[in-house]
């Protein structure tokens, strides 16, 4: 059932229209690509595409991340149809499942599809292929865990999860990071800045920087940030399942 | 079948339903209020969309919240107008049954025999968002009845609908009853309810005012006289009578042919009045009694 659940789900998460404006999307990362292979004429390509890599492609992570898992349980509860999702013969957590798979599936297409704008900018459609890394995949593939999990887990709690999941990818995650001290360790960006190989040429404050978090000299230890990452992913996917199974939906503005 | 004892439940400090106990048997039973009575929130105790905070909600024996056992056997059309949009009629009836476990041919099967039993086979293919109010009730009633379940609840499933849609829709119920299941239908409206069935759970406030068989009801309200119209030949004589019997409390000469009595002990009255003619010349054409419908007995129970 999880099977079915899951399949129905992706089809919805990536209906024609929706994967339109994300292919829009993508389009705007490349020629922010481009741009910047014109503008940065000091770095190296391989540098380049770091500061596109940690600077764009993360934040489209988190975007991307955060629309879609607003799908998951948000959107149904807002347009009450969640009611036909928890009121079938199918465990609540597998019902939660699937659509957390379905939600990280479609958010890792879209982050890859960003992904490979941004190597297609820098390189070259010849090179692009060539130049995608393994583990840049995993990464991303943690990352989509990881804040899919948190937005999702948020959704179970706030109405209006769209808002904060999106404060917290471009607000949070901005911010935390470049703090002083200890506070970058509550920032998801820390970790995956710490767990990729790509890193950038300066510590300089550019616009791009701010984006990567990279104002606080310190980072995370590479295995410290994959471990951290994936436990992130088990919880907060585990508490998804236990609290969705648990919760009551209910639209709200219905009277009886 | 279903059962709830003391169940409460309070929306922080709004009270939704109050201390409710009562017990739903096969058939079709009307749940009765206005809006703000507690319908939607029995409802949703009822299939475990939400929790009681005091007091126990039993469905086929066990707790209904987040039971895929109990939704098995139970079909739910809710008051709210809203589905996935994009899909077809059919498409989203199809998803129900797969949803209920069906395998895909199995689905597509249930679903065309639910849709050809609401009347929308022929036109199913239509997005939804194109469904008049009408065909989107009809659908819900599919989706509510496509993996056969015992128990059906339709929380007011008559709006929206044009008279002809009634008549089918209300068909259906009386079928799906004469199978023997439970079917629980909300309404404000009681000129529909009482074409459907003669049981209901009235609520009012969130306090359950009465359960039971309209008539049942009825007799229960002793308080109030039961008023009795009687056609008859010479109906000032009858009224003499009646009153002389003590059987009634009063009477009042409607015309030539007809008076109304009220009486509050409707066992005696009924077993008297074979025995009019005999007793003071008056033949009974007909009788009947207008406290009888379940209008009279819904305004004395809410005016009370």
């Amino acid at each position: 059932m999880t099977g079915y659940i899951f399949i129905t789900s992706l089809r919805e998460f990536l209906r024609p229209t929706r994967v339109a404006a994300w292919l829009a999307m993508v389009v705007g990362v490349f020629l922010i690509g481009l741009a910047w292979r014109f503008l940065a004429t000091d770095l190296s390509s391989d540098q380049s595409f770091a500061h596109l890599f940690l600077g764009i492609v993360l934040r489209v992570t988190a975007l991307a991340s955060a629309v879609v898992s607003a799908l998951v349980v948000s959107q149904e509860v807002e347009s009450k149809t969640i009611t036909y999702w928890i009121l079938r013969p199918v465990p609540r957590w597998q019902v939660m499942l699937g659509r957390l798979f379905a939600a990280g599936v479609a958010s890792l297409a879209i982050v890859l599809m960003a992904n490979l704008a941004c190597l297609v900018a820098v390189f070259g459609p010849v090179d692009a292929i060539k130049q995608f890394m393994v583990a840049d995949l995993s990464l991303l593939a943690l990352a989509v865990g990881s804040y899919t999990g948190l937005f999702v887990l948020c959704s179970l709690f706030f109405s209006k999860a769209l808002i904060v999941s999106l404060v917290f990818a471009f607000g949070w995650e901005t911010f935390v990071p470049n703090m002083a001290g200890d506070a970058f360790y509550l920032s998801i960006l820390s970790y995956l800045r710490g767990a990729t190989s790509r890193t950038l040429a300066s510590n300089d404050a550019g616009f791009l920087e701010i984006l990567t978090g990279a104002l606080t000299p310190r980072s995370v230890e590479p295995g410290v940030s994959w471990l951290v990452l994936a436990l992130l992913t088990a919880v907060t996917w585990a508490a998804c399942l236990y609290f969705f199974s648990r919760r009551e939906f209910m639209p709200k503005e219905e009277g009886d | 079948m279903i059962s709830l004892t003391g169940v409460s439940r309070w929306y922080g400090q709004v009270i939704g339903l109050n201390d409710v106990t009562c017990e739903i048997q096969p058939g079709v039973t009307a749940l009765l209020g206005q809006n703000g009575a507690g319908k939607t929130t029995l409802m949703r105790l009822v299939t475990g969309q939400l929790r009681p905070t005091t007091g126990e909600v039993n469905v086929l024996g066990v707790d209904p919240f987040a039971n895929p056992e109990v939704y098995r056997r139970m079909g739910y059309c809710p008051d709210s107008d809203s589905f996935p949009e994009h899909l077809s009629g059919r498409e989203f009836v199809v998803r129900m049954a797969r949803l209920a476990g069906f395998d895909a041919s199995g689905a597509r099967a249930e679903a065309e025999k639910r849709l050809v039993q609401v009347g929308m086979a022929e036109r199913a293919d239509r997005k939804l968002k194109g469904y008049s109010k009408g065909m989107r009730q009809r659908i819900k009633l599919a989706q509510a009845m496509v993996h056969d379940p015992d128990i059906i609840l339709l929380d007011e499933p008559l709006n929206g609908l044009d008279p002809v849609g009634r008549r089918h829709f209300m068909d259906v119920l009386r079928a799906l009853a004469a199978e023997g299941k439970t079917i629980i239908v909300s309404s404000h409206v009681l000129f529909e309810v009482e074409q459907m069935t003669r049981s209901i759970v009235l609520l009012h406030h969130g306090r359950l005012l009465a359960s039971g068989d309209v008539s049942q009801i009825r007799a229960l309200i002793d308080r109030h006289p039961h008023r009795v119209r009687i056609e008859a030949t010479r109906p000032m004589d009858l009224a003499a009578w009646l009153v002389s019997t003590g059987v009634v409390s009063g009477a009042q000469v409607l015309g030539e042919d007809r008076l109304e009595v009220q009486t509050r002990n409707t066992d005696q009255f009924y077993s008297a009045l074979p025995s009019a003619e005999s007793e003071c010349g008056s033949s009974i054409i007909g009788f009947d009694s207008p406290d009888n419908s379940m209008e009279a007995v819904y305004q004395y129970l809410v005016a009370r």
